[in-house]
Order: structure tokens, then C-alpha cells, then sequence
């Protein structure tokens, strides 16, 4: 059985040969030590620094490099591919039903107010979608700074590159209701449901984001007490 | 001439064997309940009395993959001074497997054909 220390160097290995991240340290870690104690264990006279030698030559000429771009990946794969389920899930049963009410209630709504009250309705919604989605993007963050360890798990499933341009195309969407408002009210209505729609669309993504997170947060502590400052 | 004939034998045995690690990994997951990947390696080493030998670089993107598509999950255990990650097969994954393996005899079979045509004939 490896020392303590022995394992520290192997983590600090893992960190020179560019495992940045804990959650994929552990596992290389894990079994650099179990080739390294087999080896030793076949030759009392091998050291550790020899066996660790060995033992990562096995690896062949690209190291870890394979397994780290797998694991990249992988994970991106996985958590865009739930992220779109749980957004899906929206318009599948039972939430379309959900789904379905809200915008008949909104829709409703437009036919009942005009003119400023609606625009001022409009604004009252951008700034909600907005400001909710704000404050998910800022709680994962501080997810991410609460860890004393970085994450690959994480940092992949609370990655959001498409924000910026539904937020851009939002924006743009809200402009152009405004110059609607001294046109004709057919044409004010068409505007004010296309935006609810693009708003509804905007707050499903929002949601299905904060549930990646709350469940990835949930995992990544029960997996990784360590990466959170908590010792087992 | 004897270097070319070796190199060539090695060749194509890992190329065979490229596409039968999934199942293989899969199969033993199945048998074994749950597996750490350090474990894997060498079970295929035992039970193939060293004729198979899964890399590192093959066997964890693999594991990675099935992973993502939902066949393995992981949980982490702390063993002695260390944490290790355990692979098992989800529901769907034990039913992938099963299908994976009648696929797998499949496979052979036809090879049997074509490497014993006397069974075919």
C-alpha cells in the first residue's frame, strides 16, 4: 500500500503532465497506484519514482492526453444532451399542459390590455426572464468558486456559450416590439406574442439550466466532498 | 521477413479485438457487479491469459462514452488512503449488454463460416 505522501506526488504528477481538474485526478490516481503497488510488489527492489516511470510509459507516447479529451468530450455531450431533454420536457406531457395554460394566459392578457399597458406589460417580462436568468448564472459561479478543487464535471455542465446570443437576439426582439407601438393593434398583438413566446422559450432554457446545476452541485459534493473543502 | 510477418500478426489481432471492447467491457461489468478501471485491465488480462490486453488510453475514453450514453453510472468509494471510481451498468445498460453479447455471437458465428467453411458447407 502507497504511503500518503506517495499519493500526494501522484496527484502532484497527474497536476505536471496538465490534469488541471480533481474529479479526473482521482481516477488516473487511483490507478497509477495500483499498477505502481503491483509492480513493487513484484520487485521489492523497484522504487516508487521507477515504477511511477513505468507504470506511466504504459500510458503510450500520448500520456493522458486521450483521456482527458475523451472525458471533455464526453461530459459536454452528456450535459447538452440533458439540458435539451429537460427543456423538452416542456412540451411533452404532463408539462405541455403547464406549458400550454401560460401561454393562453398571456395571450389573454394581450387581448385585454393595448397600447402602452401592453408595452409596459412586455418590459415587465423582459426584465423577469432577464433578471432570473441572471441570478441562476451567478449561482453557478458561485458554485464554482465555493470549490477549493477545480472540477472538469462542473465546469463542463455549467458551461452556457449560447447565452450571450439569446440574450443579443432577446434584446433585438424587444426593440423592434417597441417601434410596433404607434403602428396598427394587429400588428402590436403579432409582436406581443412572438415575444411571449421567445420569453417562455428563453425562461424554459433558464429553468432546465438551474436543474443541471442543483442536481451536478448535488452529485459533484456527494462525489467530491474533498473538491468542496468537506473531509470524510 | 520473420519482422514483417510478426508485425503484421500484431496488427491485425489489436484491429480484431478494436471493435470487441465494448462488449467485453460491458460483459464484465454485468459479471462483476461493479468495477474500478484498473480492476478491468487486468480481469482481461487473467481471464485471456494475457492474449488481450486493454490500454489505458483505450479502456477509460471508453468508459467515458458509455457513461454519456447512459449504460454505466459511477460512484466513489474511499479505499485506504485513496478515492476510487466504481463503474457500474444502469437498467438500460444491463438490457444494452444482453443484446450487445447476442450481437457479439452473431459476429462470431459468421466468422466461423467464413474460417471453417467445411461447417458452412
Amino acid at each position: 500500500m502507497l504511503t500518503n505522501e506517495q499519493i500526494n506526488t501522484l496527484f502532484v504528477f497527474c497536476e505536471k503532465h496538465s490534469i488541471r481538474y480533481y474529479d479526473v485526478q482521482v481516477e488516473l490516481v487511483d490507478h497509477l497506484a495500483n499498477a505502481i503497488e503491483e509492480k513493487m510488489e513484484a520487485n521489492k527492489m523497484l522504487s516508487f519514482e521507477t515504477a511511477l516511470e513505468s507504470v506511466y510509459a504504459d500510458f503510450g507516447t500520448m500520456g493522458f492526453a486521450t483521456i482527458i479529451s475523451s472525458r471533455s468530450k464526453n461530459l459536454y455531450r452528456q450535459y447538452r444532451n440533458t439540458r435539451w431533454k429537460l427543456f423538452l420536457s416542456y412540451f411533452q406531457w404532463p408539462k405541455a399542459a403547464m406549458t400550454a395554460c401560460l401561454l393562453a394566459a398571456f395571450l389573454f392578457i394581450g387581448k385585454i390590455f393595448s397600447g402602452q399597458i401592453l408595452y409596459y406589460l412586455v418590459f415587465v417580462i423582459f426584465i423577469f426572464v432577464v433578471v432570473f436568468d441572471m441570478h441562476v448564472t451567478v449561482k453557478a459561479n458561485g458554485v464554482i468558486k465555493k470549490q477549493r478543487k477545480k472540477l472538469m464535471l462542473t465546469e463542463i455542465s455549467f458551461e452556457r456559450s449560447w447565452l450571450i446570443f439569446s440574450i443579443g437576439g432577446f434584446l433585438s426582439g424587444i426593440f423592434r416590439i417597441e417601434d410596433l407601438f404607434d403602428k396598427n393593434p394587429v400588428l402590436l398583438y403579432s409582436g406581443y406574442v412572438a415575444f411571449v413566446v421567445i420569453a417562455v422559450l428563453f425562461f424554459f432554457s433558464t429553468i432546465s439550466y438551474r436543474q443541471v446545476i442543483k442536481t451536478t452541485e448535488e452529485m459533484a459534493r456527494k462525489q467530491y466532498p474533498e473538491a468542496f473543502g468537506i473531509t470524510i | 521477413m520473420y519482422r514483417n510477418v510478426r508485425y503484421i500478426r500484431i496488427m491485425n489481432k489489436s484491429t480484431l479485438y478494436k471493435g470487441c471492447l465494448e462488449p467485453i467491457v460491458m460483459r464484465l461489468l454485468k459479471d462483476n457487479d461493479r468495477m474500478y478501471g484498473y480492476q478491468i485491465t487486468r480481469m482481461v488480462k487473467e481471464i485471456t491469459k494475457g492474449e488481450l490486453q486493454i490500454t489505458e488510453g483505450a479502456l477509460y475514453p471508453l468508459l467515458h462514452k458509455l457513461e454519456e450514453q447512459g449504460i454505466v453510472e459511477t460512484e466513489i468509494e474511499n479505499v485506504g488512503n485513496r478515492a476510487r471510481k466504481y463503474y457500474t451498468l444502469t437498467k438500460a445498460g444491463k438490457k444494452q449488454t444482453n443484446a450487445a453479447m447476442d450481437e457479439l455471437k452473431t459476429f462470431i458465428q459468421s466468422l466461423n463460416l467464413i474460417v471453417n467453411p467445411k461447417i458452412a458447407g
